[in-house]
C-alpha cells in the first residue's frame, strides 16, 4: 500500500518534478552565487546554508503534501479506496507515510548536490566537511520540508479541495513565519519559539542556544504535527464519500 | 437464516430536513441481478453509499454478506466490488497502474487477477495507456475490472450504463448476465432507465422520493399491475353497457390512439378474453378486433409512481413489505 501511495504522489509528474527541479535549482544557484561572489566559500560553509535554502524545498513540499492530502477526495478516488475495506485510519496513515517518503526523495537530489559541493569546493578558511556535518546538513535541509509537507497533507485532508489546500498550506508556511516573527518581536521570544516555524527551525539546526531548549522545540513540533494530523484524520474518519 | 446477500431494515438517511432514503426494508437474494429503479434524485446513490460504508445511515440496519455495516465493514467489503456514480481513476496513471493501486489495497491474489480482469473487459491492449486518454465507455469497463479485482460475491453498480452507446449497453448487459449465470455472482444495480433494467434484472425495487414503493421478481411485478384489453366494436355505447355487467371488468374508457375501447381488468387470461368476446356477441355487439395490451415495466412503473405519494401508500403498493423474495 505504501508503495502504491508513493507511486500515486510521484505519478503527479507536473507537481512532483517541479518540486524536485525547483529545490535543486535553488541549491545550485545558491552554490554558484557563494562561490562566485564571496570567492572563499566552501566546505562546511556551504553545508551551513542547508537550512536557509531549504525554504524553497519547503514551499515545494507544501505543494506535494497538499495535493497528497486533497487529491483523492477532490478527484473522487477516495470512495474507491474506502470501498476496498481498508480502514480509513490506515489509508490516512499510509498517506502520511507516503508523503514523508515522497518529500524525502524529492529533497535528495538537492542534498546530494549540496554535500558533493561541500567536498568539491573545500577552502582553507573553513572546516572540511565530515560525516556528522553531512548528516546535520541533510537534516537541516529536510526538517522544514518534512514538517510542512505533513502539515499540508493534513490541511489537504481537511479541506478536500486541491486549490484551497495549496493556498491555505502556503499561507501556513509563509504566514506562519511572519506571525512567528511578529510574536517574537512584540509578544514573547519564548512563546515564538514554541510556534511551529520557529520550533522547526530550532529542531532543524539542532540549536542548543535558542530561546527554548532543543527538547522543547522537538516536543512543540510533535504537538503541532499531532494537532494538524489529528484534524485531518478526524475529517477522513467522518467524511461521507 | 436468510439467504439474502443484502438485508436492509428500516434504513433511512436524512440530510438536514431532507429525507433522502425513507425507511427502506428489503432483501436482495443471492445469484441474481437486483435493480433499484427510480427517477433521478430519489436516493438511489445515497442508499448505495450507505451500503458500501461511504455514508452513515441515519437509522436502520444494513447487512452485507452476513456482516453488519458499518460495524464489520472490512469483512463485508472483502468480496464486494462496485462503481458509485462514475468510475474515477488517477488520470495520470495507466489503466494497469491504476489497477495496481487498488490491487495493493485489496491484497491477497488481487494483483494476479489484473491480466484476467483486463482481458475480460477487453482493455488488455490499452492497459498501458494513461486513463486520461480513455473514453467514458473504456473508463466504465475499467471500473468493472477494478470491481472484479477482489473476486466479489456482490457487485454494486450505480447507473452502470450511463453514457454508453447502444452497442456498449448490449455488451455491458451481456457481461452482467455472464457474471450472474456463469459465475454465480450477485449484481445490484441502480438505474432510471426502465428498458435497460427490464432486460437486465431478475428482481426490481421501485423507489420514489427515497421510499420503496414495490419490489419483487420482474415478471411478477409487471403482472401484478392493472391490465388492459382493447376492442373495436360496431356499437361502442351498447358495448359499454354490456361490459358493465362483467364482474372482472373494472372500468371502460376510450383509447384514442388505437380508436378502441380500453377495458381495465384486474387480471387477464384467454378464458376472460373469450368471455368478453362471447358476452358482447351474444348481446348483438359486433366485435371487429380484441387484443390484450402487453404490459411493460414502464407501464407498471408509471402506474406505481403516479399513484404513490411518499407516506401515503396503500397496502397494495406496499406489497414488497409482505411479499419477500
Amino acid at each position: 500500500m505504501l508503495a502504491s501511495e508513493i507511486r500515486r504522489i510521484i505519478g503527479r509528474r507536473g507537481s512532483y518534478w517541479s518540486a524536485i527541479l525547483v529545490g535543486l535549482a535553488a541549491v545550485v544557484i545558491m552554490i554558484i552565487i557563494r562561490l562566485t561572489q564571496s570567492g572563499d566559500a566552501g566546505g562546511t560553509e556551504l553545508l551551513d546554508a542547508a537550512d536557509p535554502i531549504s525554504i524553497v524545498a519547503t514551499l515545494m513540499a507544501v505543494l506535494v503534501g497538499a495535493l497528497a492530502g486533497s487529491y483523492d477526495t477532490a478527484n473522487g478516488t477516495m470512495r474507491y479506496l474506502v470501498m476496498t475495506g481498508v480502514p480509513r485510519r490506515r489509508l490516512y496513515l499510509t498517506r502520511a507515510a507516503g508523503t514523508l517518503v515522497a518529500t524525502t526523495v524529492c529533497c535528495l537530489p538537492a542534498i546530494v548536490v549540496l554535500i558533493v559541493s561541500a567536498y568539491a569546493f573545500r577552502h582553507s578558511s573553513f572546516n572540511d566537511p565530515t560525516l556528522s556535518a553531512d548528516i546535520g546538513a541533510a537534516w537541516a535541509y529536510l526538517a522544514n520540508p518534512l514538517v510542512f509537507a505533513l502539515v499540508s497533507m493534513a490541511v489537504g485532508s481537511l479541506l478536500n479541495s486541491n486549490g484551497a489546500a495549496i493556498g491555505v498550506s502556503l499561507g501556513f508556511a509563509l504566514g506562519g513565519g511572519i506571525l512567528t516573527g511578529v510574536v517574537h518581536e512584540f509578544v514573547s521570544e519564548t512563546l515564538a519559539g514554541y510556534l511551529l516555524p520557529a520550533a522547526t527551525d530550532i529542531a532543524a539546526q539542532l540549536d542548543h542556544h535558542a530561546e527554548v531548549s532543543l527538547g522543547a522545540a522537538f516536543a512543540a513540533v510533535v504537538v503541532w504535527l499531532a494537532a494538524f494530523l489529528g484534524a485531518g484524520l478526524w475529517r477522513v474518519l467522518r467524511d461521507e464519500y | 437464516m436468510s439467504d439474502a446477500i443484502i438485508q436492509l431494515e428500516h434504513v433511512s438517511k436524512r440530510f438536514g430536513h431532507q429525507l433522502a432514503v425513507d425507511d427502506v426494508t428489503v432483501e436482495v437474494p443471492r445469484g441474481r441481478c437486483f435493480a433499484w429503479l427510480g427517477p433521478n434524485g430519489c436516493g438511489k446513490t445515497t442508499l448505495i453509499r450507505m451500503m458500501l460504508g461511504l455514508a452513515h445511515a441515519s437509522a436502520g440496519r444494513i447487512n452485507l454478506r452476513g456482516f453488519e455495516v458499518p460495524k464489520d465493514i472490512q469483512k463485508a467489503l472483502s468480496r464486494v466490488g462496485g462503481i458509485v456514480e462514475e468510475p474515477r481513476f488517477y488520470p495520470y496513471l495507466s489503466g494497469q497502474r491504476n489497477l495496481d493501486v487498488w490491487a495493493a489495497h485489496y491484497g491477497g491474489e488481487a494483483r494476479s487477477r489484473i491480466p484476467s480482469v483486463l482481458d475480460r473487459v477487453d482493455l488488455t491492449e490499452r492497459a498501458g495507456d494513461k486513463v486520461k486518454t480513455y473514453s467514458l465507455g473504456m473508463r466504465q469497463r475499467l471500473g468493472v475490472a477494478r470491481a472484479l479485482l477482489n473476486d466479489p460475491e456482490l457487485l454494486v453498480l450505480d447507473e452502470p450504463t450511463n453514457g454508453l452507446d447502444p452497442a456498449g449497453m448490449l455488451e455491458f448487459r451481456n457481461m452482467i448476465r455472464n457474471l450472474i449465470e456463469r459465475e454465480g455472482r450477485t449484481v445490484f444495480i441502480s438505474s432510471h432507465i426502465l428498458d435497460e433494467v427490464q432486460k437486465m434484472a431478475d428482481d426490481i425495487a421501485i423507489v420514489q422520493a427515497g421510499k420503496l414503493i414495490s419490489w419483487g421478481p420482474v415478471d411478477e411485478l409487471i403482472a401484478s399491475g392493472r391490465h388492459s384489453v382493447l376492442l373495436r366494436t360496431d356499437d361502442d355505447e351498447r358495448a359499454r353497457s354490456v361490459l358493465s355487467g362483467i364482474s372482472f371488468v373494472t372500468g371502460v374508457s376510450r383509447n384514442e390512439t388505437h380508436k378502441a375501447l380500453d377495458l381495465a381488468v384486474a387480471d387477464i387470461d384467454d378464458e376472460r378474453l373469450i368471455t368478453i368476446n362471447r358476452t358482447l356477441v351474444e348481446a348483438g355487439v359486433g366485435v371487429a378486433e380484441i387484443w390484450r395490451e402487453s404490459e411493460t415495466l414502464e407501464d407498471r412503473f408509471l402506474e406505481l409512481t403516479a399513484d404513490s405519494k411518499p407516506g401515503d401508500m396503500s397496502p397494495v403498493q406496499k406489497e414488497g413489505d409482505d411479499a419477500g423474495v
